[in-house]
């Protein structure tokens, strides 16, 4: 499978035919009765100062993408390559120096704050694990972390509940800029947050881009946030990318059906384009644990031939930079 | 919505809904009046913690009580005060003549009764009806909303069903009466983009079936520009700005409505190449309604805010026929 490579230069991040199966254990014994196959061999990449959206529903695997890119997770096949270096199977201590390197965001900051450290201890704990400044220089770094993420310097001293969820949100980005990464995997960010206070945390972030050159992953179920923040957008559907494309191609001419069943889903803010409201047929998606043979999507595609229900579709470039998974195309 | 409709279905005026919390007495709705017409679907559009829920749940008195009281105001339906019914009066009325649909199914349908049972119970306590009439109607009702193999359902219980399947089933369960008034409180919230659509697109069929008064309670203004008829934008407790759905988007006369709309990330106004630019920004918070500020409560966020605004609380007016706005500045804004 080819990778599908930013424009140019040497990836930043290079993942290739990754997959995590979990297993399924069931009685007594906790006998292994299966596999989730919640990753199931995908290959991108990403470029230094780039922003790849990936964009999913629930259980699509993304989240998963998400934690074996930042190596939380060990993947069952293949490799995640890291300026070239592949982290994929490195041990503990090997780790470090990559942690420097790709930090994370999460949705729920306040999951991810420890309640009991003050905001300035949270920010100032990298360094010394790290040990990167000295201890008279650590709480200049921080207040410089805190004036780059729009907190006052006076928050140091408070507690992750002291703050609204917006504020939360930038002391986690603080806290994942403090080792200099170049790239944060962000997993949701601004779901959780209120349409005014998602702006603000999406503004900061394209500014923290712009200043830093930051690359971002940015792992999302709402594709008009994706839309508006990448500049390419991958597309994933049980446990595969079925699209992978410059974000106003894919916005303007999706090839996958499913991409083009999800832009259409999304209600638009503007009355005025009455939508032709369809007759409402259900149609679920399939269990990650027995996926569909052939194409995963062919149970719900509304073009699926026969060989979609038998030969699996390969992610393929059919455009300049336009990759997708589909028979039909 | 047509103009013969002389009386609304429902009517809510002044409501006052309170909660006593560690801080005081708050009140979380604080004066909201509005009507709903036979037929129509309003929406009631706002951020967390501006009310909107809660004036939902004060319909059918469902706000738990402590902390949370109805303080004053009238919720008229059918010529009668709910506000005022005795408690078996109120009992005839919910999920009948009003039911209501929320945005966790789980936490309205009871994991430990089959489906046929939980949908069954309204039409025999409401309608008088026997047990194989009421499961054929349930069966009927199923039907109607997409569940595949119906029969089969009415023995399964909710934790068998996924997700959109259990929004689905309590859709079913609060149209199995024909109500006149079908709340819902962030229906499709929970679900993923897909089956949110299939759902939208489900309570439109119903409505143009059933005829059935709808109002929707929803953070998303994609859902209030497809589903509604009417919009009611509420902040801090009050309603700040009403009108049809067309003339609130194409014309928005609040700051906090402006403010809101050109806060969303657009797919329909992305631009063609390159990068996009900054979303509007509110500054701010909103503020704690155990510290409402005086005036306008959106004043201190306001990028028109005159010192009148910061002491003067601004009236309810109706600027363009149908379209109401609490705020001083809404004749001089750009």
């Amino acid at each position: 499978m080819t990778a599908a490579r930013p424009a140019a230069g040497a990836p930043l991040l290079e993942v290739r035919d990754l997959a995590m199966h979990f297993p399924v254990r069931r009685g007594l014994l906790q006998r292994t009765v299966g596999h989730v196959r919640a990753v199931d061999g995908i290959s991108f990449a990403l470029a230094e100062g780039e922003t790849l959206g990936l964009v999913g529903e629930s259980g699509c695997g993304k989240s998963t993408v998400g934690g074996l890119i930042l190596r939380l997770l060990e993947p069952t096949a293949g490799s995640v390559l890291v300026r070239g270096r592949d982290i994929a199977h490195l041990g503990r201590g090997e780790l470090k120096p990559f942690r420097r390197e790709v930090q994370m965001v999460f949705q729920d900051p306040y999951a991810s704050l420890d309640p009991r450290q003050s905001a300035g201890a949270m920010v100032a704990e990298p360094f010394a694990i790290h040990s990167l400044a000295a201890r008279g220089e650590i709480r200049d770094q921080v207040a410089r972390l805190f004036d780059r993420v729009g907190l006052r310097r006076e928050h140091m001293q408070r507690y992750p509940h002291e703050f609204s969820g917006g504020q939360r949100q930038r002391l986690s980005i603080a806290r994942a800029l403090a080792l200099n990464p170049r790239l944060i995997v962000a997993d949701e960010p601004v779901s959780a947050l209120d349409v005014s206070i998602q702006a603000q945390v999406i503004n900061l972030m394209t500014t923290l881009q712009r200043e830093l050159g930051l690359a971002y992953l940015f792992i999302s179920h709402d594709i008009a946030v994706i839309g508006h923040i990448s500049q390419r957008i991958a597309v994933m559907y049980l446990g595969k990318l079925v699209e992978i494309a410059p974000r106003a191609t894919l916005l303007a001419g999706p090839l996958h059906p499913y991409t083009e069943m999800l832009l259409n889903a999304v209600p638009i803010p503007n009355p005025r384009l009455k939508r032709k409201h369809q007759r409402a047929v259900a149609s679920e998606v399939p269990s990650p644990l027995n996926p569909p043979t052939g194409c995963r999507f062919h149970t719900r595609c509304p073009l699926a031939e026969a060989r979609c229900r038998s030969a699996e579709p390969v992610l393929r470039e059919v455009r300049p930079r336009h990759h997708v998974a589909c028979h039909l195309r | 919505m047509a103009a013969d409709t002389v009386r609304p279905i429902l009517s809510i005026r002044d409501l006052r809904v309170t909660f006593q919390g560690g801080l005081g007495l708050a009140a979380a709705v604080d004066g909201v009046s509005c009507e709903l017409q036979r037929g129509e679907t309003l929406a009631v559009v706002g951020e967390s913690g501006c009310g909107k829920s809660v004036t939902a749940l004060s319909i059918l008195r469902l706000i738990p009580s402590p902390p949370g009281r109805i303080a004053g105001g009238a919720i008229e339906f059918d010529g009668r005060d709910l506000l005022a019914l005795a408690p078996e009066e109120l009992y005839a009325v919910r999920g009948n003549a009003i039911s209501m649909i929320f945005q966790e199914p789980m936490t309205s349908l009871n994991p430990v009764l089959s489906i046929g049972t939980q949908l069954t119970e309204g039409l025999i306590f409401h309608k008088r009806l026997g047990i194989r009439e009421a499961r054929e109607r349930t069966v009927e009702m199923l039907r109607l909303v997409q569940i595949p193999d119906p029969e089969a359902r009415l023995a399964q219980y909710a934790h068998q069903l996924s997700g959109g399947m259990r929004q689905r089933v309590m859709i079913a369960m609060a149209l199995a009466c024909e109500p006149r008034v079908l709340i819902a409180d962030e229906p499709t919230t929970a679900l993923d983009v897909t089956i949110q659509r299939q759902i939208l697109d489900l309570m439109v069929e119903l409505k143009e079936r059933l005829g059935t008064a709808i109002i929707l309670i929803t953070h998303d203004l994609g859902v209030v520009a497809e589903m509604a008829d009417r919009v009611a934008v509420m902040y801090a407790g009050k309603i700040i700005e009403q009108a049809p759905v067309d003339g609130l988007f194409d014309h928005p006369r609040h700051p906090y409505t402006r403010g809101l709309m050109a806060a969303l990330p657009r797919l329909d106004r992305l631009s063609a190449s390159g990068e996009e630019g900054r979303l509007n920004e509110m500054p701010g918070l909103v503020p704690s309604i155990y510290a409402m500020p005086p005036g306008c409560a959106f004043a201190p966020r306001c990028p028109f805010a005159t010192s009148q605004c910061h002491a003067e609380e601004p009236a309810f007016e109706e600027l363009s026929p149908g379209h109401y706005a609490a705020c001083w500045e809404a004749g001089r804004l750009p």
